[in-house]
């Protein structure tokens, strides 16, 4: 606060007042955390994107929990395993006793026969794990037992809690006695939620069957299917056993419901084939059957493999014989187990390997049914033994445990290392168990047993799986798929390739047609065109950025799509007649006599006009010329059909604008000049003639190069069709790239036009002055210094093109795929995320791979923008400093 | 960015010029610009360009005027029978096409053929067919064929009127009369079909809605006190009075609907169909009726208007191929609105703080170029980014703290999912880098001079601000709005995600407290597009439905957009006249 006399003696307050400053302080206040605000908000989008994708490619996370003793008396079980809480264990011991244990202190529940297993003869022979809870079990009178054994959980009733129970903490166990069970102990767990969870063993066994001999059973492994359809239990089995006499003998039944008789009728079929040279081989040590009972493998120590095909059951037929230690002699397969789906057979041997075999149909296949067994993964051991192996039952993840007694954790088909544990006791694991929901593993080693809790997180996910191509089960080799929907039969399938291959395909299709249009129309806009008409016409056009989408895919899907499909001939061919049909005109014009022309030059556009429609006419008729000519009259055919003609025709109509372009640049720079001093003399009319004939020479070179290319690329062997043509959808790439061509000529033109008539005024007027025609002008003088702002103005056309969503959703069949042909269709990342994402689960690998789909998107159009804003900021510069 | 740059035109260009040639001797002479010189067909091509750009804008934008109007043209009604002499089909020609008769043969003869809009989906499964020309043996326009458009699922109905019933007699049997029975009843029907509508909605809505306020109050009371508590108890007492009073209400809603109903179904019209099977069809059933082949200019005109009308006000029926759209204007409108509200402010801050507080340096610079970036991001990268952040973690948050009653109760989240909040929330971030852009460009071409004369004045900085720099980049401001508004309305891929609908059962905004319901789901015009477009089964009807909507949208963002340029407009020429 101030007082300072005036002049006049007055005195006078020159302060601000507070309240003023207040308003001030807090304006700058609010703007600046506003707009700081606004702008991280802004790049918070990108910040969260990698936040949501960034557990794909965490490590999982594994805890030990307290070693558990459990008392199984010394005997290695045959089959084992737990329930989906991990509260409870089983295990099988050889002798046909059943003992259950806790999980959480290794305390022994129940120990005991069942009471339904046959009786009447030793048990000799059990199946190995694979099929959910199902077990077949073989005797050494020859008959054969199917079983489940399973759990069953279920809520307790208020009526059923006792006292005893109501204390018990959250997550902790108790054991609960049932009446009326085999095995009357289960286990009750208090859920966070206050209710009690009662889990308890529940067996199954059918009547056992006669195997078709009354040998003793020796090796023995089921299949079994339930059907879908019906909750009634019916199920189809395939039972393959190796009896005492060498033979291999299958027992397929269905067991069917009949509505007649209100009760299950069971149909067998029998089978048996002789093991050739069993004698001097030996017994194998495992017998597995594959899913559906399809195939059936018999794998001796050796590393020997039998594969016999059992879809027949009556007559099994011998397959292929394989060696899979084919390079090892001194190896030893020492585990075997299919994994999930019972395709992959997983073998580790004794120098801690662990191979994973499937078959895949093959050309050079020698067995009658054209598939060959192929090991697609190979894990490196760390030295020492593979001594159990073990196989989700929810994902192809696999535990392998081995002689100094570590544990590994891997996913099979992302060949990714999940975790690696260590029992602490050097000796090796005895066996292994993975729990149901993934979140477990339980190992024997030596008399004691470890439990470990593991969080896999995303296993399928690699950088590898991502970008590089990976061997599914039963393809013939490493591939790229994106196939998101997954299942016990088939997994998902998450390579970005195809994905990006799409968005790359619309981009260069739409490019294709749509950068030339944009930018000669910008030229002609900004150099040739009356201002009074680009008045008009330059807004026009550039409203049209503002078209919405959908209004393009709609209309691309429901119009022109059947368009194109039903006039593809003329579509082909107009390609070819409008920009014939202008320069045509163009000579045409320049016929006229000098007077004429300059005083009808105002009225070009008028008459531009006038020959597009006319070309457009002629494109019918040269259609159906060029499909009698070259395709012999049925385009769709000849690329429907790769047999059906040659592929000469094809590559002509291809290397067409190839090869003008060529001509074009080779005649401009040599014939012009020299048609200039020739002609010097020369009345215009017959300059324009010459000029005309100049044009059909120039024509039939063009035809005569490309037919030529055409013939020398059919000579090589190569044909279009399976590149850049074949196969004809109706909603495909050039139905696309014509639309996408509305979305992005307008930003294309408006910014290539814009950088066109920055160019300073002087430059023109200093070209013009020294006698350059306007044409020569815009040639060597405004193209040249605009070039920077062109080149941004197709990287921002680009842009919008890789962004694109509603177009390609609806005017493409959305099928990833991989090739160039440009009358299919394809998938690009912004398609399939609209379409994946509404149904993707919150946080899971789908939904995280679909984030990281958005991620690169965002990270292929701020590339280009960036660059584009470069080079544009360079340019404006540049064109300033002129 | 426009440059005021005039090329010259091209007529200048051919002006002779002088030139000497020879190094030797002065051969002087007149020298001509030579014709090559002037490379006139490569002008031509680049000038195609141009009239290709034109005739695809021109064509476009035809054919969606074209179609999108005459969709509601009433058209004859034909009756066609075919040469096998027992098949006879009726119904509107919807269009006429040559087409090749067999793809194995390569004869060029072209076949004419036309689809027939049959409808009578009830008793033939097909709403429309095609009909070749060489099949037909007689094409006749029967006087009193009706066309039928009804309220129930079944699509339009065709038929000759043969007859008039009441309570099941038949009154007459004559056309004429039974047709001037028909305009006489109908306006009654149409009044008891409107106030069974509003029972339905209104009536039982409220009924509904009491109850559920009820129910969540239990959940709410156990919630906060736990299920043994009083005040539970108490909720859960009221809850059961509640739910007796709704039940009783709801009898008597329904008994009322059912009397209106049946008072509906007295009056019927006897129809008979191209195969002679004779139906029947009450009057609550139809919506509009009209004898096809009889109408003047005027009538035409008026059924025209009326179907606009509908269009514009009814909701949509039969999977949304007929009926309405304006549950899908409402939303679009109160989602754009509620965009802008979100982005103006936000955007005019940013602008504000980049151009006039932050300090001018190469940090501001690259803030800059980030967000002329963020232009460029494709619109589903920021529907992603909506429903992973908005929906899945702000939403869920709200949810987990004021909603868990509902999320109870209803087994599914309020704010947990896509809805019109997160959805404008989500367009106004893509929207904006346009409003900031703008703001900017508006904010710079407030001359500096102003400025500084109002500082000399002694005005603060905010005063200059608000009084000087804000009232003339007003224009400026709201060309950036309506742009952004204009690319808000016709985005449709973000909207996939958070949260557009086929069909939205409740208005985002109605007359139901607290009146905004920033949490429903909502119908777009843009997703009505597509989702009739391109997932409907019926594509046929489904695509003339299509082209209004989508002559619909267009005209209100090329409207937007003249706005902008209009405002765009005024404001260079009160630049040009305020500097000083």
């Amino acid at each position: 606060m101030s007082f300072r006399s005036s002049f006049t003696g007055r005195t006078r307050k020159r302060a601000t007042s507070w309240s003023t400053r207040l308003t001030d302080t807090l304006a700058q206040l609010l703007i600046t955390v506003g707009g700081i605000g606004t702008i991280v908000a802004v790049i918070l989008v990108c910040v969260f994107l990698i936040w949501v994708v960034v557990p794909l490619f965490e490590r999982a996370t594994v805890t030990e929990k307290p070693i558990l003793k459990v008392p199984l008396d010394g005997q290695q079980p045959v089959r084992e395993g737990m329930d989906e809480y991990r509260m409870m264990g089983w295990s099988l011991a050889p002798d046909g006793t059943l003992a259950t244990f806790r999980l959480d202190d290794g305390r022994l529940l129940d120990h005991a026969t069942p009471v339904a297993l046959h009786k009447g003869a030793d048990l000799t022979a059990w199946s190995a794990p694979g099929t959910a809870e199902h077990i077949a079990l073989g005797f050494a009178d020859g008959s054969v037992q199917l079983g489940r054994i399973g759990f069953k959980s279920r809520l307790l009733e208020d009526t059923e809690i006792t006292a005893e129970l109501r204390d018990l903490k959250a997550d902790q166990l108790v054991e609960f006695s049932q009446k009326r069970n085999e095995f009357p102990h289960g286990v009750v767990q208090r859920l966070s939620d206050g209710q009690y969870r009662l889990q308890s063993l529940q067996l199954e066994f059918d009547e056992p069957i006669s195997s078709g001999s009354t040998k003793t059973v020796r090796q023995i492994d089921l299949s079994l299917q339930t059907r879908n359809d019906t909750s009634r239990g019916e199920t189809t089995s395939l039972i393959a056993c190796l009896s005492a006499d060498g033979k291999l003998r299958t027992v397929a039944s269905e067991k069917k419901f009949v509505e007649v008789l209100q009760d299950f009728r069971i149909e067998t079929l029998r089978g048996e084939l002789r093991l050739p040279d069993f004698e001097d081989r030996g017994w194998p040590r495992w017998l597995l059957v594959s899913g559906g009972g399809s195939n059936t493998y018999l794998l001796w120590e050796g590393g020997r493999l039998l594969r016999v095909a059992t879809r027949e059951p009556e007559e099994p037929r011998i397959m292929e014989e394989v060696d899979l230690l084919a390079r090892e002699p001194s190896c030893r397969i020492t585990a075997a187990r299919f994994l999930l789906g019972k395709e992959t057979l997983l073998v580790g041997d004794s120098l801690g390997r662990v191979q994973a075999w499937f078959r895949a149909q093959r050309s050079e296949a020698r067995a009658p049914d054209r598939q060959t067994l192929v090991a697609g993964h190979t894990f490196a051991g760390p030295g020492s033994a593979v001594t159990a192996l073990a196989a989700s039952s929810a994902s192809r993840m696999m535990a392998v445990g081995f002689a100094d007694g570590r544990a590994r954790l891997s996913f099979v088909t992302s060949e990714k290392l999940i975790a690696e544990v260590w029992t602490q006791q050097d000796e090796p694991i005895r066996w292994l168990l993975l729990a149901p929901k993934d979140d477990g593993l339980l190992a024997q080693c030596g008399e004691r047993c470890w439990a470990w809790r593991i969080k896999p997180l995303h296993p399928e996910i690699t950088f590898h799986a991502l970008f590089r191509p990976v061997w599914y089960e039963g393809y013939p080799r490493p591939e790229y798929v994106w196939q998101s929907t997954g299942g016990d039969a088939a997994e998902a399938k998450y390579s970005l390739i195809p994905l990006i291959f799409g968005t790359l395909k619309a981009t260069f299709y739409s490019l294709l047609l749509g950068v030339p249009i944009a930018l000669l129309a910008a030229i002609y806009t900004s150099e040739f065109l009356h201002p009074r008409t680009k008045a008009i016409l330059k807004p026009s056009i550039e409203m049209m950025a503002s078209l919405p989408s959908v209004v393009l895919g709609f209309l691309a899907a429901l119009v022109l799509a059947p368009f194109v499909d039903r006039l593809l001939p003329a579509v082909l061919a107009g390609f070819l007649t409008l920009p014939g049909a202008f320069l045509l005109g163009a000579y045409a014009w320049q016929l006229l006599p000098e007077k004429g022309s300059l005083f009808l030059q105002r009225f070009r556009f008028g008459f531009l006009c006038l020959v597009g429609p006319l070309g457009l006419l002629a494109a019918p008729a040269v259609g159906w010329v060029l499909e009698k000519l070259l395709f012999a009259g049925d385009v769709r055919g000849w690329l429907n059909n790769q047999d059906r003609g040659s592929a000469l025709p094809g590559w002509f109509l291809l290397l067409l604008p190839v090869a003008a372009i060529l001509i074009t640049f080779l005649a401009g720079h040599r014939v012009n000049s020299r048609l200039r001093q020739v002609t010097r003399d020369w009345s215009r009319l017959a300059i324009a003639l010459l000029d005309l004939a100049k044009f059909g020479v120039l024509s039939l070179a063009v035809c005569v190069l490309a037919f030529l290319l055409a013939g020398l690329l059919t000579l090589v062997g190569l044909d279009p069709r399976g590149s850049f043509l074949g196969k004809y959808d109706q909603r495909n790439a050039l139905v696309v790239g014509f639309m996408m061509g509305f979305a992005i000529i307008p930003i294309i033109y408006t910014i290539a036009e814009d950088a066109l008539s920055m160019v300073p005024e002087h430059l023109r007027s200093a070209s013009l002055g020294c006698g350059a025609t306007p044409w020569q002008t815009a040639m060597r003088v405004i193209i040249p210094t605009a070039m920077s702002g062109l080149f941004s103005a197709v990287m921002v056309g680009l842009g919008r093109a890789v962004g694109e969503t509603m177009i390609v959703l609806m005017g493409t069949g959305n099928t990833p795929v991989l090739d160039w042909n440009i009358f299919n269709g394809f998938r690009t990342l912004s398609a399939n995320i609209a379409t994946e994402l509404p149904e993707a689960v919150r946080d899971s690998t789908h939904y995280r791979t679909l984030f990281l789909a958005a991620l690169t998107l965002f990270a292929m159009t701020f590339v280009l923008n960036t660059v584009a804003e470069m080079v544009r900021l360079r340019f404006r510069k540049r064109a300033f400093q002129l | 960015m426009s440059s005021t740059a005039v090329p010259p035109p091209a007529e200048t260009a051919t002006a002779p010029s002088t030139t000497s040639t020879g190094a030797s001797g002065i051969v002087r002479r007149r020298a001509r610009t030579s014709l090559l010189a002037h490379g006139q067909p490569l002008v031509w091509l680049t000038g195609g360009a141009v009239v290709v750009c034109v005739f695809m804008i021109a064509g476009l934008l035809l054919l969606v005027l074209v179609q999108g109007i005459a969709t509601f043209w009433p058209q004859p009604v034909v009756e066609v029978t075919l040469k096998d002499g027992k098949t006879r089909i009726m119904g509107e020609v919807v269009r006429r096409e040559r087409y090749r008769p067999s793809l194995a043969t390569n004869d060029r003869e072209l076949a004419q053929r036309e689809l027939i809009r049959t409808g009578n989906f009830e008793l033939t499964q097909e709403h429309y067919r095609w009909v070749k020309a060489s099949e037909v043996f007689e094409e006749v326009s029967p006087s009193w064929s009706l066309v039928i458009e009804r309220l129930t699922n079944d699509g339009r109905f065709y038929g000759v009127l043969t007859g008039f019933r009441k309570d099941g007699e038949e009154i007459t049997t004559d056309p004429a009369e039974a047709w001037a029975l028909y305009q006489r009843d109908h306006a009654a029907v149409v009044q008891r079909v409107e106030a069974r509508e509003k029972i339905e909605r209104d009536a039982s809505g409220s009924v509904n809605r009491r109850e559920r306020a009820a129910r969540l109050a239990v959940f709410q009371a156990e919630l906060d006190c736990g299920p043994d508590s009083i005040a539970a108890a108490v909720a859960r007492e009221r809850y059961h009075t509640v739910q007796a009073e709704a039940a009783e209400a709801i009898q008597r809603y329904s008994e009322e609907i059912a009397s209106l109903n049946k008072e509906n179904q007295r009056d019927q019209l006897v129809l008979r169909t191209a195969q002679g099977q004779t139906k029947l069809l009450s009057l609550g059933e139809i919506d509009r009726a009209y004898p096809a082949n009889q109408l003047t200019l005027g009538q035409k005109l008026r059924i025209y208007l009326s179907r606009w009308w509908e269009f514009l006000t009814a909701w949509p029926r039969n999977a949304n191929s007929e009926g309405g759209v304006f549950p899908a204007i409402w939303g679009t409108a109160v989602m754009t609105i509620l965009m802008s509200l979100a982005v103006v402010p936000f955007g005019v801050m940013a602008a504000l703080y980049l151009r006039e507080y932050a300090r001018a340096g190469p940090i501001v610079s690259v803030v800059r170029i980030a967000i002329n970036n963020l232009a460029g991001v494709p619109s589903i990268v920021f529907g992603v980014f909506g429903l992973g952040f908005f929906c899945y973690i702000v939403g869920d948050s709200i949810d987990n703290l004021f909603f868990r009653a509902q999320k109870l109760a209803d087994k599914d989240p309020t704010y947990g999912k896509g809805g019109l909040l997160w959805a404008s929330l989500t367009l106004a971030l893509l929207t904006l880098p346009v409003v900031i852009v703008a703001t900017e460009e508006a904010l710079a071409a407030v001359p500096r001079s102003m400025r500084e004369g109002s500082y000399a004045c002694g005005a603060s900085k905010w005063q200059t601000i608000w009084r000087i720099v804000l009232p003339r980049a007003m224009p400026g401001i709201l060309t950036g709005m309506i742009l952004a508004m204009a690319r808000g309305a016709g985005e449709v891929a973000p909207l996939m995600l958070v949260g557009a609908k086929k069909i939205a059962q409740n208005l985002p905004v109605d007359g139901v407290f607290p009146f905004l319901h920033p949490d429903r789901s909502f119908m777009h015009l843009g997703f009505h597009i597509y989702d009739v477009g391109f997932q409907s089964p019926d594509s046929e009807s489904a695509k003339s439905m299509v082209y209004t909507t989508t002559l619909l949208l267009i005209v209100l963002i090329f409207a937007l957009n003249l706005a902008a340029i209009w405002l765009r407009a005024r404001l260079r020429k009160r630049h040009q006249a305020g500097h000083f």
